[in-house]
């Protein structure tokens, strides 16, 4: 172990994927993962066991919803924070996050300083969200 | 008789003496048909159009006088002189009597003076028919006239529009039984009255009717709207046709037939009513159709530019950590890409906030309530800017429907305008207070607001510098800003509007520069007639 927190991003953008990893990693306290297939989220949690998870809302075939309620079936996936950066600003949208354990909501486009801040906070223990531990049946 | 020859029946039975009088007679230019007997006479002077008969008074069979007698039973005034060779006292008091024309005696001392009583009887004779045709004519004028006269008056009182006959100085002369009905006065009551006191003109309600243009002009006036004052005071409506009555060639009245339209016209006013609220729900319709597609498309938009714009700052931020660019001027550079790039995203996020407010949450609320919590959220610039904020909220305000998030926003947008306005130090001033909707206020509300019923105010004033007339017919239009590019996206005061629109409220800006501005919001108040826009 090198002493770093294991962030995994998930998202469809490839160029944010990119900006995002190199950020985080210049931070120099994070050992990042970047994963653009949605699908590959939850055999690619088995095996990089990230502790915190930024995913995309809206994305293709797999939304963020989805990957949280397969998350939260996982024994594993269930006690991963998740923190939502998206650009979907709808109260609607950020209500089902929250409903399916989401600790954080950042709405894009969300600064560098933003997004480390609320990692911290989940280290810290001081995030809004919970995560939920059963399973949500949102719809 | 002048030129036309003059037709004599002759009723004579002496032979010679006949011949005599026809040969001379003749000669005069007179046509003669003689016949020995009175009975013949009878029978030809129906067929022979005679103008005159000249007789024997002594004749076989019937005599003269007894001609006469008989004669006078079928024609009234066919002249007949008498020429007798046997004159008593007796047979000319009869003749005279009878209505003799003349009465000659044998042996005639000329026959000028026969000639010249002929030519009397004739002329005589012509007048009196001439006059008993004149009488006829009269006669038959005066019966028409007459039933003429008596249909009229069937058509004035029977009529079922008001008729009504007005003098040339403006008195009531003549009315029918309509408008007894219409106006509730009887006739006794009304005839005598000035019109002007029962017949009001619409157009020009303090105006009267000008009677005496009317005679001046000598026709017909045309269609004029009237209000009928009743005696019970409820106005009727009527549609007035008025002409002068000519007599001898001068008008000395006015012919007036009013249609009462009252009831057209309120089923007039109805259906502009419904008609008005029926372009206004669609207007509402297709504005609710515009929105949700507007919506629709803005968060689409959003999502697509939001993302960019994250990567934008993700890479600005990646930039901004590198040792080697941190010279000043490249600094610089990123702090104008970074604002920019969160103004792109400030102006989503309004363009998003616009094209919400096409859904409303809508609960009964106080709005005095609504506004303390919108001045909590201001508070901090408020103390930034030394703002003194005095409030005069009226107690017991009646609740109204709103979107309280919605409302807040409302509030908070025109709280920052005011506070942005004012430059450091200024006064804010909060009032509300309910006022009733007027003909005024009415017009103005686009058709949310009927007069008579109550409206709650929201009253924001400022001491700011204010807002030029030029600039003031703008504020509501979208990206219309004079704060500058970093500091306004230009959309507050749409959204703004969108969302009073939305709760079918009112919004209005008044503004002097250099002096300050005060924004007005007015707001129904619950009733059963507006508590639709919960479903909404």
């Amino acid at each position: 172990m090198n002493g770093k927190k294991r962030i995994m991003l998930i998202d469809d953008e490839e160029d944010f994927l990119r900006i995002t990893k190199l950020n985080l990693e210049k931070t120099k306290k994070y050992e990042v993962f970047a994963l653009s297939k949605a699908k590959e989220a939850l055999s690619c949690v088995r095996s990089f066991r990230p502790d915190v998870i930024l995913l995309d809302m809206l994305m293709p075939k797999t939304g963020g919803v989805d990957i949280c309620k397969e998350l939260n079936r996982d024994p594993l996936g269930r006690n991963i924070p998740v923190i939502i950066v998206s650009a979907l600003d709808r109260d609607a949208d950020k209500l089902r996050a929250y409903e399916n354990g989401v600790v954080d909501y950042l709405v894009k486009p969300a600064e560098l300083n933003k997004i480390v801040t609320a990692i911290d906070k989940v280290f810290c223990g001081q995030t809004i969200g919970k995560r939920i531990k059963t399973e949500v049946n949102y719809e | 008789m002048g030129k036309n020859k003059i037709n004599l029946l002759l009723i004579e039975d002496d032979q010679d003496f006949s011949s005599a009088l026809i040969f001379r007679l003749v000669k005069r230019n007179i046509n003669v048909v003689r016949v020995a007997t009175a009975e013949e006479a009878l029978e030809r002077v129906s067929k022979t159009k005679a103008d005159v008969v000249v007789s024997d008074i002594k004749l076989p069979g019937m005599d003269g006088v007894r001609f006469l007698s008989k004669l006078r039973e079928t024609t009234k005034d066919l002249p007949v002189i008498f020429i007798t060779g046997y004159a008593n006292i007796e047979t000319a008091k009869e003749a005279v009597k009878m209505n003799a024309a003349d009465y000659l005696l044998k042996p005639l001392e000329s026959i000028d003076e026969l000639i010249s009583s002929i030519n009397r009887a004739v002329a005589n004779y012509n007048l009196v028919c001439k006059n008993r045709e004149l009488m006829q004519n009269l006669q038959t004028k005066v019966e028409e006239l007459e039933q003429s006269e008596r249909k009229y008056r069937d058509l004035f009182e029977l009529a079922s529009d008001i008729s009504c006959i007005i003098s040339e100085n403006g008195y009531i002369v003549s009315v029918n039984k309509k408008m007894e009905e219409v106006s509730g006065y009887s006739r006794k009551s009304l005839i005598g009255k000035p019109a002007e006191k029962v017949i009001v003109p619409m157009r020009n309600r303090a105006g009267k009717l000008d009677f005496q243009k009317i005679f001046s002009q000598g026709s017909s006036a045309g269609t004029i709207e009237v209000r009928i004052i009743t005696r019970e005071g409820r106005d009727r409506l009527g549609e007035m046709g008025i002409s002068p009555m000519k007599t001898g060639g001068r008008s000395n009245n006015l012919q007036c037939v009013i249609r009462d339209i009252t009831k057209r016209k309120t089923a007039e006013q109805k259906l502009q009513k419904a008609y008005a609220r029926l372009k206004q729900a669609q207007t509402q319709l297709i504005q609710a159709e515009k929105m949700e597609a507007m919506g629709r498309m803005a968060s689409g938009i959003a999502h697509e530019v939001k993302n960019p714009l994250g990567i934008i700052m993700q890479g600005i931020n990646y930039l901004e950590s590198e040792s080697l660019l941190r010279r000043k001027d490249l600094i610089e550079v990123f702090k104008m890409i970074k604002n920019n790039t969160r103004r792109a995203d400030d102006i989503i996020r309004v363009f998003l906030d616009f094209s919400r407010a096409s859904s409303l949450e809508i609960k009964l609320k106080d709005i005095n309530a609504v506004l303390k919590e919108s001045l909590k959220l201001v508070r901090h610039t408020v103390r930034l800017e030394d703002i003194k904020v005095r409030n005069n909220l009226a107690k017991g305000l009646p609740k109204v429907l709103v979107d309280e998030g919605k409302i807040e926003q409302v509030f908070i947008n025109i709280f920052l305008n005011a506070i942005q306005s004012m430059h450091k130090g200024g006064r804010l001033s909060v009032r509300t207070y309910l006022v009733k909707v007027n003909r005024s206020l009415k017009s103005r509300s686009r058709g949310y607001f009927s007069s008579g019923e109550q409206v709650v105010v929201v009253e924001v004033k400022d001491t700011g510098m204010g807002i030029s007339k030029d600039d003031i017919k703008k504020v509501f239009d979208p990206f219309f800003t004079t704060k500058g590019p970093q500091k306004g996206t230009g959309l507050g005061l749409s959204v703004t509007r969108n969302i009073i629109d939305m709760h079918r409220g009112m919004i209005e800006i008044e503004s002097v520069e250099n002096k300050g501005t005060k924004v007005m919001v007015m707001l129904e108040v619950f009733s059963k007639k507006n508590n639709s826009l919960i479903t909404q």
